[in-house]
């Protein structure tokens, strides 16, 4: 057991130092190739040595995709499917499966020998697979880690999988938990405990046979000819709701903060990657500026500044000819969800977003602007006169016909 | 106009578990599923900087790897060699319209003329076909006899190839054209793979294993290249396993028809069936007229169409190899960068290792090699060793099967070996998914999603350098190809290569092989590639300016890329006056390789250089490289051919 930690511990740091040689591109995300490969030699460690495959496929990637969405867009890919396959190999029902061993003494006689550390790394893969999806989702990069706060949400990641039965979907439960918790401000922490007190609670409703996880289908419905606990139900289902719910946010990883933070955009596609000219002009209460839309030009894009406060529906401005009403929701506020900002805001995000994905990492975070259909010509653009002290309308830029 | 192909992928994906699968894994299997066509969906929003078409082919691939991994390793599959062959057709009718994307290449589009010309004038003769081309399904309007070709007396114009592919192409070119050829093809492809099947089970594999190297063989190259392709190669490569498969069950009836059938596909097939009809006719010489009928009958058709029996070639063919020699041939189909096994179809790459156990390998494996010999003794030595302009490893196709078994054979030889060479939490039943095998199977995955996406990459020009070698170059502008091993311009790679792999070869015999522990394997494998990286992105001690590292302002490329054996000259590229290139060089003296049928003058650097004119042949002349940084080279009066700088 302990040869194979330093075998283990060798690849790893060897992997770390092929990584290192072959950084080329300067993102965060490509800088911490060394320490991605570390982490995801030590979930081939715990899980399934196939997951080391994944190491070969980084460094590939560092090499021959020069384009920075489509490099890191492949690194979110292939740790992606690592996880899920982790994440399916930890719920038993992967490759260790006994049918391989079927028929060859040779690796009966191992499979008995090492039975016992098996059942070890069994029990210590889920609680491990969580920390690695938790340490590349939110300490990329490191210079913005709040170490206190970020070891505080790895502990309660591992008691929530713990509490949870270290089943697949506890590892999503307590990935989820972690990434949708900004902290910042700390009180945000309430997120994450908020979680293993209701993991807590379940698991004691669980105990008193009131519900059981993973096997529900059996108990709401005894009489279902699904008889064994580990049901197709139980086992297939829910392991690959699970794996899939940590393989997504794994394929994101390099705008971890993005995804948390703008869901819905970033499942639709991102940012929409649309030409435009900048304008950067800002209004405030009460003024108006005119712009020239070119014949290619299909928009405006506009963002509030300090307006984080303001509801859904608040009007904040119109654009004419056509007299189109700019309301909160229509735009939002320009740096709105960036992580120390996003819990303090009530802006909900733009319905035709506009902005562009910034940043890497936890700290990644899309500008929260809109996008306003206009035709080419002179457009006006006015700030509503209600804005409050020291909030502006800003027309960001122009968007233009691809 | 792409919902058709996409509920054409959407069926076969889906059809392929429910064709074998059962209980749990089909349950699992449907789950991972449709949680890939979800991640796929939500990723799809990201891709905008990529090939679309490139990223459908490589999700149906991925897809059809994952469905490959548990028809492997599932416990309760239902398998035949008949469900096998249907699981191929399936995934070969996607090949179909895939491999249309462009015209058809290499002699397909001559085989199709004879078709159209059978169908069409009911003979052989080509020249109206060739006055007419827009009429041909190929769209290849640049079609002109090949050098060689057969000219009848009456000026009839005969193609090269052998009448039989275009015969029995019919059938499909009538019913819908030119995707109906490709049909008939892939028809004989799942054929190969029901034949190859049933080899194994003859041989006494269990189904696991049969069913862990069906997918390599079906769904890998070479067959996934020629299965929609119009070649000779897999309908041979059918016709030799029913023949072999005829001989090892004493059926004359079955090796008879399928020797004969090989023969007419193509003359060179004749030097595979002589060692099989004599290992038939061996204990009863009743069947030494069938024996001589195999052998004469082709030799007479050709005679009847073309007025010389062997057609084209000539008995100097089997005597008088060309440049290159054994060694290069030899090395060459196992090791080159873009002909060779290793890089273009890793999976044989195990059969190779088997060789050196000959006496453990299956007896119809022993057979198919011993009758390849006199074709592979007369094949490494010719200078087109690596099959021209052609998908990768043409030449070598119809004996894929039998390595194929050589393959089986030594994954079954590793598990009882190596039961923990993996790192000891999984294992195989019959075949353990070791390291090299995984390895395997991610490469082949790569190369098949590029194959398919980029069809036209399957043919490389014989330069020297090969697809990725040459896309690093351009990406990093510093010469990648050489890392790649070449026996078609023969580097340092190849030598340092051929070493390794008699090294290997001896572990490999004395069973050494399989105990590195998989982390250390894959460690050293990220290691191999940070070094081979950074030694990429130095200088190279040699510089040939054809190549795609080099930056060409200007010029053209001697000889022209389509020039008939083209690997037989010495590249290079042609500056006139006025005209650069640049390139990244080692600092100091360095000597040029050039030829120019006038003097001229150069420039490299800051140094201008005379060049005396080189009428007969090449000339060198010593230059001066000045920096580390990219040098730049301009013709600066008359014009030079220029081959290659070499580094002191």
């Amino acid at each position: 057991m302990k040869f194979a930690v330093i075998r283990w511990a060798v690849a790893a740091a060897a992997s770390a130092w092929a990584a290192a040689l072959i950084v080329r591109h300067p993102t965060p995300i490509d800088g911490a190739l060394p320490f991605i490969v570390v982490v995801m030699t030590v979930v081939a460690a715990v899980t399934h040595p196939a997951i080391q495959l994944s190491v070969p496929l980084l460094l590939l990637g560092e090499i021959v995709f020069p384009d920075e969405h489509l490099r890191l867009l492949w690194f979110g890919i292939v740790l992606a499917v690592s996880f899920a396959g982790a994440v399916q190999w930890s719920a038993g029902d992967a490759t260790r499966e006994d049918q391989w061993s079927a028929g060859d003494p040779a690796r009966v006689r191992h499979e008995a020998q090492t039975s016992r550390a098996h059942a070890g790394e069994v029990a210590r893969a889920p609680l491990i697979i969580a920390i690695a999806a938790i340490l590349l989702l939110r300490w990329i990069p490191l210079e913005p880690v709040l170490f206190g706060r970020e070891i505080f949400i790895l502990v309660v990641a591992a008691a929530t999988v713990m509490i949870l039965g270290r089943t697949p979907v506890a590892i999503a439960v307590a990935v989820a938990a972690a990434l949708f918790t900004p902290a910042v401000p700390l009180r945000t922490l309430i997120v994450p405990i908020g979680v293993l007190v209701l993991s807590i609670g379940a698991r004691l409703l669980a105990e008193f046979w009131i519900l059981d996880f993973g096997f529900w289908i059996e108990k709401q419905n005894p009489k279902s000819k699904i008889q064994n606990p580990k049901s197709v139900a139980s086992q297939v289902v829910l392991s690959t709701i699970g794996a899939l719910a940590v393989a997504l946010p794994m394929m994101f990883f390099a705008w971890s903060g993005a995804f948390a933070r703008a869901l819905p955009v970033m499942l639709r596609g991102g940012p929409p990657r649309i030409e435009r000219v900048p304008v950067r002009i800002a209004l405030a209460a009460g003024q108006s500026a005119e712009v020239d839309v070119p014949r290619e030009g299909r928009g405006v894009i506009l963002s509030g500044a300090n307006v984080p406060k303001l509801r859904r529906g608040t009007i904040v401005g119109t654009v004419e000819p056509g007299h189109i009403v700019v309301r909160i929701g229509d735009v939002a506020d320009w740096g709105v969800l960036r992580r120390d900002h996003y819990y303090a805001s009530r802006n909900p995000l733009p319905r035709r977003p506009g902005g562009i994905l910034r940043g890497w990492g936890q700290t990644a975070w899309i500008d929260a602007s809109g996008r306003i259909a206009v035709r080419p010509g002179t457009v006006v653009v006015t700030a509503d006169r209600g804005l409050p002290s020291g909030a502006s309308l800003q027309i960001d830029a122009i968007e233009l016909a691809r | 106009m792409m919902t058709a192909p996409i509920v054409h992928a959407v069926v076969v994906l889906t059809l392929l578990p429910l064709l074998t699968l059962r209980g749990t894994w089909l349950w699992r299997y449907l789950a991972i599923d449709l949680a890939t066509y979800g991640l796929a969906w939500v990723a799809w929003g990201h891709a905008a900087a990529i090939d679309g078409y490139a990223a459908s082919v490589g999700f149906v691939v991925v897809k059809i790897a994952l469905f490959s991994l548990s028809l492997a390793a599932a416990p309760d599959v239902r398998w035949s060699a008949n469900r096998a062959a249907i699981l191929a057709i399936l995934v070969y009718s996607l090949l179909i319209p895939a491999m249309q994307r462009v015209p058809i290449d290499g002699d397909e589009p001559f085989y199709l003329l004879v078709t159209e010309s059978i169908v069409r004038d009911f003979d052989l003769d080509l020249a109206n076909q060739y006055r007419d081309l827009s009429s041909t399904a190929s769209g290849r309007l640049d079609l002109k006899p090949q050098p060689g070709d057969p000219v009848g007396a009456n000026g009839e114009q005969y193609s090269r190839h052998e009448p039989l592919l275009p015969i029995l192409l019919i059938p499909g070119y009538l019913a819908a054209g030119l995707p109906g050829a490709l049909a008939t093809i892939a028809i004989f492809a799942a054929l190969l793979v029901r034949s190859t099947v049933r080899l194994f089970e003859d041989e006494g594999f269990d189904d696991a294993t049969t069913r862990a190297i069906f997918p390599f063989f079906a769904f890998g190259p070479p067959v996934v290249f020629y299965a929609a392709r119009i070649w000779a190669e897999v309908p041979a490569a059918f016709f030799f396993v029913e023949a072999i498969r005829g001989v090892r069950q004493k059926r004359p009836k079955r090796w008879a028809s399928a020797l004969l059938f090989l023969s007419l596909l193509k003359l060179r097939f004749v030097l595979v069936a002589i060692p099989l009809v004599v290992k038939a006719v061996a204990r009863s010489r009743r069947h030494a007229a069938i024996a001589i009928a195999i052998v004469g009958v082709p030799l007479i058709v050709l005679w009847l169409i073309t007025g010389s029996a062997t057609n084209v070639h000539s008995i100097r063919d089997l005597v008088a190899p060309t440049a290159g020699g054994p060694l290069h041939g030899a090395f060459g189909l196992v090791l080159d960068g873009a002909a060779g096994i290793a890089f273009q179809a890793p999976f044989y790459l195990l059969a190779i290792f088997a060789l050196v156990r000959w006496r453990h390998l299956p007896e119809s494996a022993r057979l198919g090699l011993i009758a390849a010999l006199p074709y592979l003794i007369l094949l490494i030595p010719r200078s087109e060793w690596h099959g021209g302009w052609s998908p990768p490893l043409r030449y070598i196709v119809f004996l894929m099967p039998v390595l194929a078994l050589c393959g089986g054979a030594m994954l079954c030889g590793a598990r009882a070996t190596s039961p923990a060479s993996d790192g000891g939490s999984d294992g195989g039943r019959g075949r353990p998914p070791s390291t090299a095998l995984r390895l395997i199977a991610l490469y082949t995955v790569g190369l098949v999603i590029h194959g398919v996406a980029y069809p036209w990459r399957l043919f490389h020009i014989a330069n020297g350098e090969n697809v990725a070698g040459e896309y690093l170059s351009r990406l990093y502008g510093t010469d990648f190809s050489r890392l790649f091993p070449s026996f078609i311009r023969l580097n340092d790679a190849a030598i340092a290569g051929s070493v390794l792999l008699i090294l290997a070869m001896i572990l490999s015999a004395r069973r050494r092989w399989a105990t590195i522990p998989a982390p250390f394997a894959i460690a050293l494998l990220s290691i191999v590639l940070a070094a081979g990286f950074l030694s990429g992105l130095q200088p190279a001690e040699r510089v040939e300016f054809e190549d795609a590292h080099v930056t060409h302002e200007g010029g053209e490329l001697f000889p022209h890329e389509f020039t008939v054996a083209r690997f037989a000259y010495r590249g290079g590229w042609i500056l006139h006056q006025g005209q650069s290139l640049s390139f990244v060089a080692r600092p100091g003296a360095a000597t040029l390789h050039y030829a120019s049928g006038h003097p001229a003058a150069i420039q490299v650097g800051r140094n201008v250089y005379e060049l005396p004119a080189a009428a007969s042949g090449y000339r060198s002349v010593r230059v001066r490289i000045g920096s580390p940084e990219r040098v730049v080279l301009k013709c600066l009066r008359g014009s030079v051919n220029l081959d290659r700088l070499d580094s002191d």
